[in-house]
């Protein structure tokens, strides 16, 4: 892990109408690390990796991506991957290759342990494989910071150890990492850097370790808890409308 | 990566997709038996070339736009939508628009040309002698004026294409798209012949004017210039239509349609009017509850 940044946000705010789903999250993701956002459901999690990835516009504030010059300088897996039916997975991967350097799509595959399913057709995958063909097309071309929004869902528990594997794999060649999830127990073990949200805000943000110190407390469950507290109701920003 | 091969790539998986579906494959299958029906029915088949497109002009006016709507209302909706993937790569926009526009014009040009060109060497093998003279002066069938006809139908076809997919843009969520691609298929197949029929029974449009307010109306100026440059060609009976407004009514609605597109793609018009349209009736019943 290094001290350089390779995304600054900036007093990031998102309005959707009247209802302010993100609201001023200034936060650095540091380069070669793996950085999970956790918080509960309707926190804002997927609106605030949509607007780093630039899906989204800010409402105000600024997303700087400062990472190496690159044809792709970030790599993404959406919460809910869609793809082209009729195509194969390695057809599939191949076509993002082909948006860069067209490089054999195959050892990507292999990597996230999909080879064997290389010729099926994309909707005859499950929805664990068709999480994995996402993780490998967010890999594509090799982007400096890749973002995974919910990488785990919809995979057995052998399988989502793989998938937090390989991202320590990647942060400790150099990539960075930013993922969302609800395992608490993987990022524990997998994270470098934590971002808790709470209803559209940074609630706190730091190394486990701090974040423990900081909460007297000795599990990241016990963390957001002592953030969040009630955890058992779902967060809903700007109001019941 | 240059912006060529990024639009070749996307073009050609648009090919692929239209291939590679099943339900697209049947169109031609489906045109080619109303086109012997209609000729069936019509006699243009051994009239030759000209007669043909006279049978076949009305039909495809409806068919056509339900081709085009087919295959471009969900071009950036469904499965078909991975805009939030592509925007991490090296495509901008107009890369984006054009590989799938002409992906899918390509489409709908094997699924309304292929039948057509069957049709066409029926003429051949079945029509009169004049059907087999490559007139190079009016007067006389050829199958120049329907390779004439052939081209026109797909450039009408690429207009309600590109309309389709802008409603496709404007409209993500997968019931409105439909219900805004059926909106586009009404417009072009009857809006523009009703709003002129109402302009002239109000006295707003005069008959000299007549022609240049259907070439605003994509498929009276796919029918006027067919009249104009096919038919009236062989027949000497033209004036169907002003021909420069029909040719500058459909470049009018295809560069509106791709721009619209250009413009909208990374936008949510519609849901930024929903937002407003919550908020009006919020602050309404908010005033009503005072």
């Amino acid at each position: 892990m290094s001290d350089d940044p390779v995304l600054r946000v900036d007093g990031v705010s998102k309005s959707f109408g009247s209802v302010e789903v993100l609201s001023d999250v200034s936060v650095s993701i540091p380069s070669g690390s793996v950085v999970a956002v956790i918080g509960p459901n309707g926190s804002g999690k997927t609106t605030l990796l949509r607007t780093l990835v630039g899906d989204l516009r800010p409402t105000t504030g600024v997303v700087s991506y400062v990472g190496p010059d690159t044809d792709r300088p970030i790599g993404y897996l959406p919460q809910e991957p869609t793809f082209r039916p009729g195509f194969t997975a390695a057809e599939t991967l191949a076509f993002y290759s082909s948006l860069l350097d067209g490089r054999d799509p195959e050892p990507l595959l292999e990597r996230v342990g999909l080879a064997a399913a290389a010729d099926r057709n994309v909707e005859a995958l499950s929805g664990g494989m068709r999480q994995l063909l996402g993780i490998a097309q967010a890999t594509v071309g090799d982007p400096p910071l890749i973002v995974l929004d919910e990488p785990a869902s919809g995979l057995d528990p052998n399988m989502s150890e793989n998938v937090f594997g390989t991202a320590a794999e990647m942060a400790g060649s150099g990539t960075t990492v930013l993922i969302s999830s609800h395992d608490l127990a993987l990022v524990e073990t997998t994270a470098d850097t934590v971002v808790v949200l709470d209803r559209g805000s940074v609630a706190a943000a730091g190394s486990l370790a701090d974040l423990r110190e900081r909460f007297e407390t000795d599990s990241l469950r016990g963390v957001l808890n002592a953030v969040v507290g009630d955890t058992e109701a779902v967060a809903v920003v700007g109001g019941s409308r | 990566m240059s912006r060529g091969r990024v639009f070749g790539a996307v073009a050609w998986r648009e090919v692929s997709t239209v291939l590679r579906t099943r339900s697209y494959l049947l169109l031609p299958v489906g045109l080619l038996a109303v086109f012997a029906g209609t000729l069936r029915a019509g006699g243009g088949l051994g009239g030759g070339y000209v007669p043909t497109a006279v049978d076949l002009l009305l039909p495809l006016e409806l068919l056509v736009p339900l081709v085009a709507v087919a295959l471009g209302y969900r071009a950036f909706g469904g499965d078909n939508d991975d805009r939030s993937v592509l925007l991490t790569y090296p495509v901008s926009k107009r890369s984006l628009v054009g590989g799938v526009f002409v992906g899918r014009l390509l489409g709908l040009a094997g699924i309304t040309g292929l039948p057509l060109a069957v049709v066409g060497v029926a003429v051949l093998l079945v029509g009169g002698h004049e059907s087999r003279v490559f007139a190079t002066h009016g007067g006389v069938d050829s199958p120049v004026l329907f390779v004439r006809f052939l081209a026109l139908t797909i450039c009408f076809g690429a207009v309600v294409l590109a309309m389709a997919m802008a409603a496709s843009v404007l409209v993500r969520a997968g019931r409105a798209a439909l219900a805004a691609a059926l909106a586009v298929l009404v417009v072009v197949v009857a809006g523009g012949d009703l709003l002129a029929l109402a302009g002239l029974s109000a006295d707003a449009i005069g008959d000299d004017f007549l022609g240049t307010a259907l070439a605003a109306s994509p498929n009276a100026a796919y029918r006027g210039l067919v009249l104009e440059t096919v038919v009236g060609v062989a027949t000497d009976r033209g004036a169907a239509i002003d021909v420069p407004a029909a040719v500058a009514g459909l470049a009018a609605w295809l560069l509106a349609s791709l721009v619209s597109i250009v413009v909208g793609i990374d936008r949510r018009p519609l849901a930024g009017l929903r937002a407003g349209a919550d908020e009006l009736s919020a602050r309404v019943a908010e005033a009503l509850d005072r």
